[in-house]
């Protein structure tokens, strides 16, 4: 084919022209458009080419009988336990421009500059040593919600981090113990409006409830585990460790062990 | 207009043109399927808001472009940058899986880096001029130009690569 004359876009629309938004995906955004959801939030892991999905979705909140109204976990449809309640938290706004969808969001260098920030107490580890790779980011309308994640929260024994200017996130050599540096989500209710809409999460597909317990501090807490690749002997899979503490969501996740994710939540004061 | 009427408008409108974009972006089926609707949902709950500054096929496909950003710094994206460095064909029952094993256009692209195939798409897919370029991803219209000229250089070698003629890209408007 002769480039000089070949219409790139017309190329693209034609090789392309099976993937349309099907009308499965126009009635989930109708759906979430309309407002029927907590918050909205979706993420998927797909390790390899083996059919391997996993998602978490932040689903639509309805009433739920017998069952707490305004946080609910679940993997796969099935509710878990119940964790403690999450509450409608006092947070110092964040002084940014919103961007044209009403959001703010910025990145930080450390967890601890965003605790100072926002006038919260939140939760932290001895075991989160000082180290230039940690990666925060804060999203929040100032309004209903905030969302804070710290990738490589806890290093444990992964190594070799370098940057990739490209894809603006740091690669690593796995460890022993720890197949990733851990990393740490807290979600925030800012309003009573956020806290009746609930605060939902799903994790769907290759996912499975691993257990719950009480930590060492007293919280409820869930623990999940991906079945991505459980049939390789050695494969450490990633465990998510979900709990609520003074009204607020936290989730460790990380690949390593159980006894390892149960240690950082015991420890996390 | 109603709120519904005017989602569907922009469904219709740009949907399947954001789907093929953010798909050549993330490399990814169902991220870019997550990545449209995400942007569905954002542009609706600001549309109040967006004060036409700029025109709504730049507004919207800001929000998109910050969209799948968003996605390729999360953790599980990384992770499966960590543990596949090739392109993860998507989950069976899409229609993109034929390309991966096949020479296209949309398989030259999928072959550049990250900001390659941003440049590339917005300039002749999304058929952006540089100016809107600039305003969406926040660089100045020469560092566009630079980044543009670079891809298509890159773009061309893998074309010619997979056989096709000499000559080069169209350069476009």
């Amino acid at each position: 084919m002769d480039m000089m004359k070949m219409d790139l876009k017309q190329e693209i629309d034609y090789e392309l022209s099976g993937m349309t938004v099907s009308r499965e995906l126009k009635n989930k955004i109708y759906k979430e458009a309309d407002g029927r959801s907590g918050k909205y939030k979706l993420q998927r892991i797909i390790r390899t080419a083996a059919a391997v999905l996993a998602v978490i979705g932040l689903t639509a909140t309805t009433a739920y009988a017998g069952y707490n109204l305004y946080h609910r976990l679940l993997v796969n449809q099935e509710a878990l336990p119940e964790l403690d309640k999450m509450e409608v938290v006092d947070m110092t706004p964040l002084n940014a421009a919103k961007d044209e969808s009403g959001w703010i969001e910025k990145d930080y260098g450390s967890y601890k500059e965003i605790k100072d920030m926002l006038g919260v107490h939140l939760l932290d580890t001895r075991l989160a040593a000082a180290h230039p790779y940690m990666q925060c980011h804060i999203a929040t309308d100032n309004k209903d919600n905030a969302m804070i994640t710290v990738e490589n929260y806890i290093l444990g024994d992964t190594d070799g981090y370098e940057y990739s200017e490209e894809d603006k996130c740091y690669f690593y050599q796995q460890g022993e113990e720890y197949r990733s540096p851990v990393s740490l989500s807290v979600s925030l209710i800012l309003s009573q409006e956020q806290l009746a809409r609930g605060w939902d999460t799903e994790y769907m597909g290759y996912y499975r409830f691993v257990e719950d317990y009480t930590s060492a501090q007293g919280y409820k807490v869930n623990v999940l585990e991906d079945t991505v690749d459980g049939q390789t002997e050695h494969y450490i899979s990633e465990k998510a460790a979900v709990f609520v503490a003074d009204g607020i969501e936290y989730t460790v996740k990380g690949r390593t062990s159980l006894e390892n994710i149960k240690m950082i939540v015991d420890s996390m004061e | 207009m109603p709120a519904n009427k005017n989602l569907e408008r922009l469904i219709n409108e740009y949907g399947d043109s954001l789907l093929r974009m953010c798909y050549l972006h993330l490399k990814d089926y169902h991220l870019a399927e997550d990545a449209v609707q995400e942007t569905f949902i954002k542009a609706m709950r600001s549309y109040d808001s967006f004060g036409h500054r700029s025109s709504e096929k730049t507004w919207i496909m800001r929000i998109a472009i910050n969209t799948c950003r968003n996605i390729m710094r999360n953790h599980w994206f990384q992770t499966v940058r960590n543990n596949t460095d090739i392109h993860i064909p998507a989950i069976g029952g899409n229609p993109i899986d034929e390309f991966h094993e096949k020479n296209s256009v949309t398989g030259a692209i999928l072959k550049l880096n990250a900001r390659d195939r941003k440049a590339i798409v917005l300039y002749y897919y999304q058929e952006m001029s540089v100016k809107e370029i600039a305003e969406i991803t926040g660089k100045s219209q020469s560092a566009v130009m630079q980044r543009l000229n670079r891809a298509r250089r890159r773009l061309k070698k893998i074309l010619m690569e997979d056989g096709y003629d000499e000559n080069g890209l169209e350069t476009g408007n």
